[in-house]
């Protein structure tokens, strides 16, 4: 599979702030990657930098192979189309206008285009109109801002936090769009959020990253399987319980309540009898667990934060 | 380069502001002579001997000043629309869509020295034919070498508002909001202003000290904000006009260089 984005140690300090610490991330073709942290988690740095709004304080991005320390990088950032923290829009225009000043940045001829992406995001009912930009609500400012990336064709389309904004219409609509534009046109997506519900609509990928640090890279398939199950154990010595557990198991666990969750598909009997030849268990209690709760046992705690 | 060139002049185009500096430029053009032939009218002989220009020619060169009147009127609202780009974070569009960041500061550069040096020029020929309403054009009949000397004169004003022009967009591009790159145009522009002005109140009183007096004069007619660089009034000596062409070459090269550095260097919002 092609790699269409790649990072290699990406790191950016603020000042004294160290705010990415050495980031690797690689995003394939194809992929709708689901890049998952909380606020401030440096989500958004990492596009900056991989759009090259920002300059890396250390490490390096890669756009469909080409190095950002090379010139070919301005070649391959004409295949990215991104919408990055609010929507870049002139807000005295109106739709068509911000739609053809972009055509014009990009050298777009194609007198159609501008009608046909402002369908494509449910915007078109506004062609021709006079209505400024400045006047839109949120979400039609949202939708403007992805038709802009998607007027010349990307390859690629970063969208950071895309649901912001948007009524539960308008998600659904984001939604399959991005589902749409994917498996129709074989574009890529980096999708950034914090609404890990959302994102598991639509991501085949996640990147999940807490405080600068890409913490796991993970397939949806895996996700799913990892986060499908879960183990409750609580013993008579909880402290000597959690180092049973981490002498025992490779896999994501936590402190939780009384107990240690254990996450992700373990043989049952083979690790319960593991452990209860070390310590005593007084509760067993074998469950299902959401995405959000498997996010916070990867960046709340446990051996592998 | 030719794309974004086109989308900037649109955008300036666009803008209320613009809109804004057209009605000032009308309003400026015809209240300045009009004041000065009222002032004239009730002061007589006062008014030229308090060195007040009385004849269209002068008030037609005064038009372009960058520090006083419309110039500077006209250069701070200027400020507003390029800073907008980044304000708004339209500039992003650019960067994200593979253009080069020295790209985008020459494209508005050259935006900003086309419609600035337009719109000066829209001013300086609507004072103009306000002024010959109401005054004569000069004091002597109007000879060839009059026109010759005007249209040097008017290249050489045109020349300071291209370094105007550079020194607005370095500014846009390296302060964090509009508010600021107004002051420090102010700033800059008015401590040059002052600095040149002082020089030339010493030079008179340093005739004995050669290397100092030099020295002075030198500030003085390099400084391209205070324009002291009239020939005799009629004809440039070419001392003159090399003073003018090197003084402007290096405050161009001076803020496009340094344009250059704070967009390669800036992290774009």
């Amino acid at each position: 599979m092609e790699v269409v984005l790649k990072t290699n140690d990406l790191s950016k300090i603020y000042g004294k702030r160290l705010v990415l610490d050495k980031v690797n991330m690689t995003v394939e073709r194809g992929d709708i990657y689901g890049f998952v942290g909380e606020n401030g988690s440096g989500k958004t740095t990492i596009i900056r930098l991989v759009c090259g709004l920002a300059r890396p304080s250390g490490g390096s991005v890669q756009l469909f192979g080409k190095d950002d320390t090379s010139p070919e990088i301005l070649s391959a950032r004409k295949k990215v189309g991104a919408v990055v923290e609010t929507p870049s829009i002139y807000l005295n225009m109106s739709a068509s206008e911000n739609l053809q000043m972009q055509c014009d940045i990009l050298g777009v001829k194609d007198e159609n285009r501008v009608s046909e992406v402002l369908h494509t995001v449910g915007l078109g009912h506004l062609l021709g109109e006079k209505k400024k930009a400045g006047d839109f609500s949120l979400g039609m400012r949202q939708r403007l801002g992805i038709a802009m990336a998607l007027l010349g064709e990307p390859e690629l389309i970063i969208l950071d936090e895309p649901m912001n904004g948007l009524d539960p219409a308008g998600i659904v609509d984001i939604r399959e769009l991005i589902l749409h534009l994917n498996k129709q046109k074989n574009i890529t997506f980096l999708v950034s959020s914090h609404i890990l519900g959302e994102l598991s609509l639509v991501a085949t990928k996640y990147g999940i990253i807490s405080r600068g640090r890409l913490i796991k890279e993970i397939s949806a398939t895996d996700l799913a399987r990892e986060c499908g199950k879960s183990l409750y154990l609580e013993s008579d010595d909880n402290d000597r319980l959690f180092e049973v557990i981490s002498n025992l198991y490779d896999g994501h666990f936590d402190r939780e309540g009384n107990g240690v969750r254990v996450y992700g598909d373990v043989n049952l009997n083979e690790f319960l009898i593991s452990v209860m030849e070390k310590c005593t268990l007084t509760t067993i209690n074998n469950t299902r667990t959401g995405i959000e709760d498997y996010y916070l046992s990867i960046v709340g705690g446990g051996k592998n934060v | 380069m030719f794309n974004m060139l086109k989308t900037d002049l649109r955008r300036i185009f666009k803008d209320k502001l613009f809109l804004v500096i057209c009605i000032i430029c009308g309003v400026f053009a015809l209240l300045t002579p009009l004041l000065l032939y009222a002032v004239g009218s009730i002061a007589g002989d006062a008014a030229q001997m308090l060195g007040m220009g009385m004849d269209a020619k002068t008030l037609f060169f005064q038009a372009f000043n960058p520090v006083n009147d419309f110039g500077l009127v006209a250069s701070v609202l200027f400020c507003i629309i390029l800073c907008k780009d980044y304000s708004q974070g339209t500039v992003r569009n650019k960067i994200i869509s593979g253009k080069s960041r020295s790209a985008v500061f020459l494209s508005a550069l050259v935006a900003c020295t086309i419609v600035l040096c337009g719109i000066m020029l829209v001013y300086a020929f609507l004072t103009l034919g306000v002024s010959l309403l109401l005054f004569e054009y000069q004091a002597t009949p109007f000879t060839a070498n009059d026109f010759g000397y005007a249209v040097v004169t008017l290249i050489f004003k045109l020349l300071t508002f291209v370094v105007v022009s550079a020194l607005i967009t370095f500014l846009s591009v390296s302060m964090k909001n509009a508010g600021l790159c107004i002051v420090m145009y102010i700033a800059i522009t008015m401590l040059f202003s002052i600095i040149g002005a002082s020089f030339s109140m010493v030079i008179p009183m340093v005739t004995d000290n050669e290397p100092l007096k030099f020295f002075l004069e030198f500030m003085v007619k390099s400084n391209v904000f205070l324009s002291t660089v009239t020939g005799n009034g009629t004809t440039y000596s070419a001392v003159d006009v090399a003073y003018v062409l090197i003084s402007h070459a290096i405050y161009f090269a001076l803020f496009f260089v340094l344009g250059l550095v704070a967009i390669k260097k800036k992290d774009i919002k």
